[in-house]
């Protein structure tokens, strides 16, 4: 092989391992920086709905062992509620949650006619891994959570999430919204805790945003 | 060297540097972006929210009053109240209602109170209600926050109901229910001039064994018709009974009491003392009663020292000690005399008068008076001018009422007794030597004929005296609570009941006099609050 040959070579070996290299920094950062979007993304998205969406007690009719409540969000925005209700160590189906619509309402008795109380629609049985809680700084399953939390709730069994309406999709109103949707949980009698999980859909998946505690004894 | 071999050197050092710089800072990139993913998440944002909503709940005052379905609201809590919606909770026979009510103003300054008539939608959520009861009534504000008012209900003051079947006055409130006992329901054919009619109102009427220490209680219906008062001198001896028109026109009426009829509010009951009315001879104290009086003159119901009363004082004392004349005419439906000239003992018929000082049909309190004549300010005298003129009590007058207060179904009673005290000894607690029970309220339980004395609350004469002012007569409304917890597992039916005496005739010192006090004592309330 002559000199001016090798020379050359060499360059050609370096310049394609510069940039093969080059390729591979590029993809690796830029793939970084993509999966760093979506957390943040998912982050600002869980932040948002903690601070948009809670849960307040009305009352509890304990004669007829209901729960009345609320759910609001402070934004203003459209957008449906998706929750689970637990009592004690029991999940309960979302036949058992009712929302309050005022329009069909002609007594202004809450839930004595047939359509002004309609039955929470099921969005799906979740199984307790499909869940996700962000959790002390990570984002850790439901099953997890539920555990560290010592909710004495099953991690096998699955969970109904039903959908309750925003009342501003009950009501045309035009612009933003700002009424409370009012909701009943009907609960078995001599329950201890109540317990309203609150989630946010992301990316397809449930995001759990806030748990309501309501103590009966 | 060869020419080829410092390229290989400077590639071998490009690519160390590269291994070296840019892939520990590419790695470092990657640590710290993830390390800033992990932002805390704020889960206590969510409470925070919460506590703002229920701190807002401290900030506004709300109270619902149920009697006229209004609601007054009051915030002040730095911002306006924007309300969406009212929940009332109601309690009816038939179920319990949620009712979601939308008031017409919605929006509060803050500074401000409003006052929402809610009557037309209350209207609406209580149809078909049977015996509607509210028992929960929140404010949700736009922002979400959950103001719960006070519920206010006037159950408690409003008429007196009978309870199915016993024949007793009970009210419903507070969860537990008021027994009253007296004033006792009057029926405009009641013969009030006989307190025996007490026993047709579920009383007993009975005597205590002793007013110092008392132990039991035996029925003793002599005292309404022949025993239990005597007198130093003569007694009380009724000569006449009549009806229909009268005049009264006397130059001195020493003592006069009167009230309203309980049986027509439009006709007054009087009692007045004087000497020598018609047939008492010339000079015998005389006592005159009168039921159902109506004036057939339209300035007043009587005249006293030539000025028209109206209508009776609340203060039972008020036409005492008046030495002074008296006018009336007009007609009443019984009219009764009675000549101090008798001897023995006599019932307690002369002494008392059931009547009423507020202008409330068909109920009855119970007036008793041993003063006569008039007062005395010093120790060498005696009140009503005469030791013969001093009445006192052979046997204490004590009312059971038959209501029974079970300590199985109960814990502890409140006794509440309102009354008035007015005596004639002008020294008031300086003039006795001894302080002697005037009244007693107490818890009894049967036993066999008789009721033993399980508790009592005794009202001496030095307490009732330091009330009152013996002239200018004045008889200060007084009150007090007996409670008394009742024995556990004990199975017994308990009775409240009330006594009271004349305890004192008298005691001669020298030329001093103790211990003769004659007085009036008028009891208005006498309710039972029993305790779950």
């Amino acid at each position: 092989m002559k000199k001016a040959q090798s020379e050359l070579l060499a360059t050609v070996a370096l310049i394609g391992l510069a940039l093969v290299m080059g390729v591979a920094i590029i993809s690796l950062v830029g793939s970084t920086i993509a999966s760093y979007r979506d957390q943040v993304l998912l982050m600002n998205t869980l932040n948002t709905e903690v601070s948009n969406t809670f849960v307040n007690l009305i009352t509890y009719d304990n004669t007829s062992n209901r729960l009345w409540l609320l759910l609001k969000r402070l934004d203003g925005s459209r957008i449906d509620f998706f929750i689970a209700v637990a009592v004690d160590s029991q999940y309960i189906p979302c036949s058992n949650v009712r929302y309050y619509n005022p329009v069909k309402d002609t007594d202004s008795i809450m839930c004595n006619e047939a359509e002004d109380c309609p039955a929470a629609q099921q969005f799906k049985l979740a199984s307790p891994g499909s869940l996700y809680v962000p959790y002390e700084g990570s984002i850790v399953s439901f099953a997890d959570f539920v555990r560290a939390r010592n909710y004495g709730l099953s991690t096998t069994s699955s969970i109904p999430i039903c959908i309750v309406k925003n009342v501003c999709n009950l009501v045309s109103i035009p612009g933003l919204c700002a009424n409370n949707t009012i909701f009943v949980v009907s609960i078995p009698s001599g329950a201890r805790v109540v317990r309203i999980f609150t989630f946010t859909l992301f990316n397809n998946n449930l995001y759990l945003v806030n748990v309501y505690e309501v103590r009966l004894s | 060297m060869r020419k080829g071999q410092g390229n290989v050197i400077i590639a071998t050092i490009f690519a160390a540097l590269f291994l070296a710089f840019v892939l520990p800072l590419a790695t470092h990139l990657y640590t710290s972006y993830t390390a800033n993913i992990k932002t805390p998440y704020s889960q206590a944002l969510a409470d925070v929210v919460i506590q703002v909503a229920q701190r807002a709940s401290e900030q506004v005052l709300a109270i619902y009053n149920e009697s006229n379905t209004v609601l007054y609201i009051l915030n002040y809590r730095g911002k306006p109240l924007d309300i969406e919606r009212l929940i009332v909770t109601v309690s009816c026979i038939e179920g319990v209602r949620v009712a979601s009510l939308k008031p017409q103003e919605v929006s509060i300054p803050s500074g401000q109170q409003k006052v929402l008539n809610l009557s037309q939608a209350v209207a609406l959520v209580l149809q078909g209600c049977t015996k509607p009861n509210t028992t929960a009534f929140y404010i949700v504000t736009q922002q979400g926050t959950v103001i719960p008012a006070e519920v206010i209900s006037l159950r408690i003051v409003q008429e007196l109901q009978t309870e199915a079947g016993t024949g007793f006055l009970t009210r419903v409130g507070g969860g537990e229910k008021i027994v009253t006992a007296l004033p006792i329901p009057i029926k405009s054919a009641d013969q009030l001039w006989n307190i025996s009619l007490l026993q047709a109102k579920g009383f007993t009427i009975a005597t205590l064994d002793s007013m110092t220490s008392p132990a039991i209680l035996t029925p003793d219906s002599t005292l309404v018709s022949s025993s239990g008062m005597r007198s130093a001198g003569f007694s009380w001896r009724l000569v006449r009974v009549t009806s229909g028109s009268i005049t009264v026109n006397i130059g001195t009426v020493y003592n006069l009491w009167f009230g309203y009829d309980p049986r027509n509010t439009s006709k007054y009951n009087i009692m007045f003392t004087t000497t020598g009315y018609s047939p008492c001879s010339s000079t015998t104290l005389s006592k005159v009663k009168i039921y159902g009086f109506r004036s057939s003159l339209t300035q007043g119901v009587l005249q006293i020292s030539n000025k028209w009363v109206k209508e009776p004082s609340q203060d039972v004392a008020n036409y005492t000690f008046k030495n002074t004349n008296l006018y009336l005419t007009g007609t009443a439906d019984r009219i009764e005399i009675y000549c101090r000239d008798g001897s023995g003992e006599v019932s307690y018929n002369p002494y008392t008068m059931l009547m009423n000082t507020v202008r409330s049909e068909g109920f009855a309190g119970l007036l008793f008076t041993t003063i006569d004549r008039s007062y005395r300010a010093s120790l060498s005298s005696v009140p009503d001018g005469d030791t013969s003129r001093l009445d006192y009590s052979s046997k204490p007058f004590a009312l059971v009422y038959n209501y029974s207060i079970s300590s199985k179904q109960y814990t502890a009673v409140a006794i509440a007794v309102n009354y008035r005290f007015h005596d004639a000894e002008g020294l008031d607690a300086d003039g006795v030597k001894s302080d002697l029970p005037i009244m007693l309220v107490g818890l009894a339980y049967r036993d066999g004929n008789v009721f033993r004395v399980y508790s009592y609350r005794s009202f001496t004469f030095r307490e009732l005296t330091r009330y009152e002012d013996t002239y200018p007569p004045t008889a200060q409304a007084q009150s007090a609570v007996v409670f008394i917890p009742l024995p556990q597992g004990v199975d017994r039916e308990f009775h409240v009941f009330i006594a009271f005496q004349d305890p004192y005739n008298y005691v001669q010192s020298g030329s001093y006099y103790y211990d003769c006090v004659d007085f009036t004592l008028y009891v208005e309330n006498l309710s039972i609050l029993p305790f779950r």
